[in-house]
């Protein structure tokens, strides 16, 4: 009975995030408290699997990304580059893809897609560019950049807490991959979006006459703001040798802290700066995954998985690969990988495994690449759908999962390659 | 404080037919010079007409239905007068709906107090909301008999302000049906912040504030840019304008509205509209628009009185 309360409730949950309709967090949130009143086992044995420190990393991003944010930083970065490239309009779209990977790689996919969306579609109508294409090419290149770091995505940071990677090791594993795919899908853009980019001489003049250095509302924030956050990168990055591994979301939570209180923020202000519902969210889909897991479905799946594949470990990074790109369309993504990473631990002990790694990084590729084609499986695409609707830009998901797909799959198949290359056929 | 305690019967006014409005308050001015407080302060009738008259300049004091309130106020003058006229024939006042009055009362206030001068106005208002003292009064040419008229009726000026005293009217609204552009032009040609949207009925449904018809020509992604100085050279809001153009009230208006009764005290008012950051307060006397509130007719009508 109580294995099948949950699973209602996390198919409920799947099925309406997966179709946009209503806000997720308060039907996740609904769902955690269902599973925990009817719950077989003590309540609070089902608060464990929250992660503290993924809650201080999504603190930490949020605050950081707003005071950031609030200086006026992301339209700088857009026009400057827009002027730099002269207004032309595909290398301006390129510049703007480029800064959305870098920023997601720093400050989180959704972070960045939330700051970059507004000016994005500024210049798209200044330049007379297509907006809807622009906008779905750049989520498609933020969702790419946060998979290279720890802190880039929900996904990666859940995973990398939860099994104790270092951001040096992130970043060191999926710099090769993310930045091949990268150069591919700009390749394939360009060929097969470059017409559609072409800017009229009065439109780039309208960019030429842009005076960028006003763009920065707040300089002396911005000032303020610049060492401790380039600090707080350089702990996160080499800082796990000096305080131990997993403290990563502490870290970021206090560099964003000390930035503040340096920024001249009052504590409640800064708070104001986290979006609450995500974390909520988080928490709400980790009761649940906890609700599956004590329900012993879980373990269920890990051992049918184990016998299904001979006990031969050797493929499982291409099937996580291809299964979690695949369930990631459909499949919210935070809730997939909390549901995913139990799932790895319980798989790694039963295959007696040493390295999980190569799961991991599996992992990592398949939800960012799934999840970058689905409109309602990442929050970040969620917040470019919501803000392009807002603005009369209406992105229908199905047209966006079909534009992303060819981008989707190369990206899998060159991320299947690296795999098999490096951990399958060593 | 009874009302006919500040007015003595040399300062009431009847019986007569001034030419226009500046003859009137020449003639009310002079008849408010023997009142105890204009004695006392020793300030001469020219000046006291002067701040009336400049007064009136920067502000009509004619508020609709019959009514006009003239006032200053005069540093120095020792307490409240009250002056009134009571007009047979009407007369044009410039007044907000048009409407000639005939009953004119002009208060001069000191610096200190000017909501004592309000709650005269109020008063007066009251008063003569009673239809059939009104028409008595304006039948009556002896000043004693009007002063002991306003006596006998006992009114007490020492009353809370409340919203119907200092709401405007004549009162503008509109219907769903309304194309927006004729929404702007009535809001624009007649200073409004805020209009309301109304059924046949007269039962308020929305309203359109000058801030939501900004909304029309600002694109929702610029509100979100932390600034747009940047760009020197690219102006949409024509663009979004133009496509809304053709928008009816009922589709651009929110539902966002403070609605209060005509017993709303002025706390009650004041609250509203600057810490609930309401644009316009619309008074009901059941469900039914009476009368509008906005922040300058609370500055114009308390602080700048």
């Amino acid at each position: 009975m109580y294995l099948f309360i949950v699973i209602i409730c996390c198919l409920t949950f799947i099925l309406i995030s997966a179709s946009g309709l209503i806000n997720k967090t308060p039907v996740a949130m609904l769902g955690a408290c269902l599973v925990m009143l009817f719950g077989a086992v003590a309540d609070h044995t089902l608060l464990i699997p929250v992660d503290l420190n993924v809650v201080f990393m999504l603190m930490g991003v949020m605050i950081i990304g707003d005071i950031l944010a609030d200086t006026g930083v992301f339209e700088w970065f857009a026009i400057a580059s827009a002027k730099k490239m002269h207004g032309n309009g595909m290398l301006t779209v390129t510049a703007l893809m480029v800064i959305a990977a870098v920023s997601s790689a720093l400050l989180s996919t959704p972070v960045t897609l939330v700051y970059l969306i507004p000016v994005t579609i500024l210049l798209a109508q200044i330049l007379d560019l297509p907006v809807k294409p622009v906008l779905a090419m750049q989520a498609y290149f933020a969702g790419l950049g946060g998979s290279l770091t720890l802190v880039g995505s929900p996904v990666n940071f859940m995973t990398g807490l939860f099994f104790n990677i270092s951001f040096l090791e992130v970043l060191r594993e999926m710099i090769l991959p993310v930045t091949f795919i990268g150069s591919v899908w700009l390749i394939l853009i360009w060929i097969f979006k470059g017409r559609s980019l072409v800017v009229s001489t009065g439109n780039r003049e309208h960019i030429m006459k842009s005076l960028p250095e006003k763009a920065i509302t707040d300089r002396k924030t911005l000032k303020r703001a610049l060492i401790p956050v380039s600090v707080t990168l350089i702990v996160l990055i080499f800082g796990t040798s000096w305080f131990g591994r997993g403290l990563e979301g502490v870290i970021l939570l206090f560099g964003a802290l000390v930035t503040g209180f340096l920024c001249r923020f009052k504590i409640t202000p800064l708070l104001h700066k986290v979006n609450w519902s995500v974390i909520m969210f988080y928490g709400s889909v980790c009761i649940l995954v906890g609700g599956l897991e004590a329900g012993t479905l879980l373990p269920g799946v890990g051992e049918y998985i184990f016998k299904y594949s001979g006990g031969d470990f050797k493929w499982l990074p291409l099937a996580v690969l291809c299964g979690t790109a695949l369930l990631a369309v459909f499949v919210e993504n935070i809730a997939l990988t909390v549901l995913m990473l139990p799932l790895i631990q319980l798989i790694a002990v039963r295959f007696q495994v040493t390295d999980i790694r190569p799961v991991l990084w599996a992992l990592m590729l398949g939800i960012m690449l799934g999840g970058s084609i689905s409109l309602y499986g990442s929050a970040a695409n969620f917040a470019l759908a919501r803000l392009a609707k807002r603005n009369k830009y209406k992105i229908s998901g199905t047209k966006f999962c079909a534009g992303g797909f060819p981008l989707a799959f190369i990206g899998l198949m060159i991320a299947a390659a690296w795999l098999y290359l490096k951990y399958i056929d060593k | 404080m009874n009302l006919a305690t500040l007015i003595s019967v040399d300062s009431i006014i009847s019986g007569v037919e001034p030419a226009d409005k500046w003859e009137l308050l020449d003639m009310m001015v002079d008849s408010m010079s023997t009142s105890s407080a204009v004695r006392h302060s020793g300030i001469p009738q020219e000046r006291i007409l002067d701040a009336v008259v400049k007064r009136e300049h920067s502000n009509n004091t004619g508020v609709g239905n019959g009514y006009a309130f003239p006032h200053a106020r005069i540093p120095g003058l020792k307490g409240l007068a009250v002056g009134m006229a009571f007009l047979q024939k009407p007369l044009n006042y410039e007044s907000m709906d048009q409407v000639p009055v005939n009953i004119v009362c002009m208060i001069l206030a000191p610096d200190k107090n000017p909501t004592m001068a309000l709650k005269v106005m109020a008063q007066v208002v009251r008063l003569f909301s009673d239809q059939r003292l009104k028409e008595n009064i304006l039948k009556v040419r002896d000043n004693r008999t009007i002063f002991n008229i306003l006596l006998e009726a006992g009114a007490s000026s020492d009353i809370p302000i409340m919203a119907r005293d200092i709401m405007n009217s004549p009162l503008l609204d509109v219907r769903r049906d309304t194309p927006i552009y004729e929404v702007i032009q009535l809001m624009a040609s007649k200073h409004l912040s805020a209009l309301p949207v109304v059924d046949e009925h007269g039962n308020i449904e929305g309203h359109i504030t000058g801030a939501r018809l900004f909304q029309l020509g600002m694109p929702e992604f610029m509100t979100r840019l932390k600034g747009v100085s940047f760009i020197c050279e690219f102006e949409p809001f024509e663009k979004y304008f133009y496509e809304k153009s053709n928008s009816l009230a009922g589709e651009v208006m929110t539902s966002d509205f403070c609605a209060m009764s005509t017993v709303a005290t002025l706390l009650e008012i004041v609250y509203a509209l600057t810490t609930r950051n309401y644009p316009m307060i619309y008074v009901l006397e059941g469900n039914t628009l009476v009368g509008m509130i906005d922040q300058g007719t609370v500055l114009e009508q308390i602080i700048n009185f």
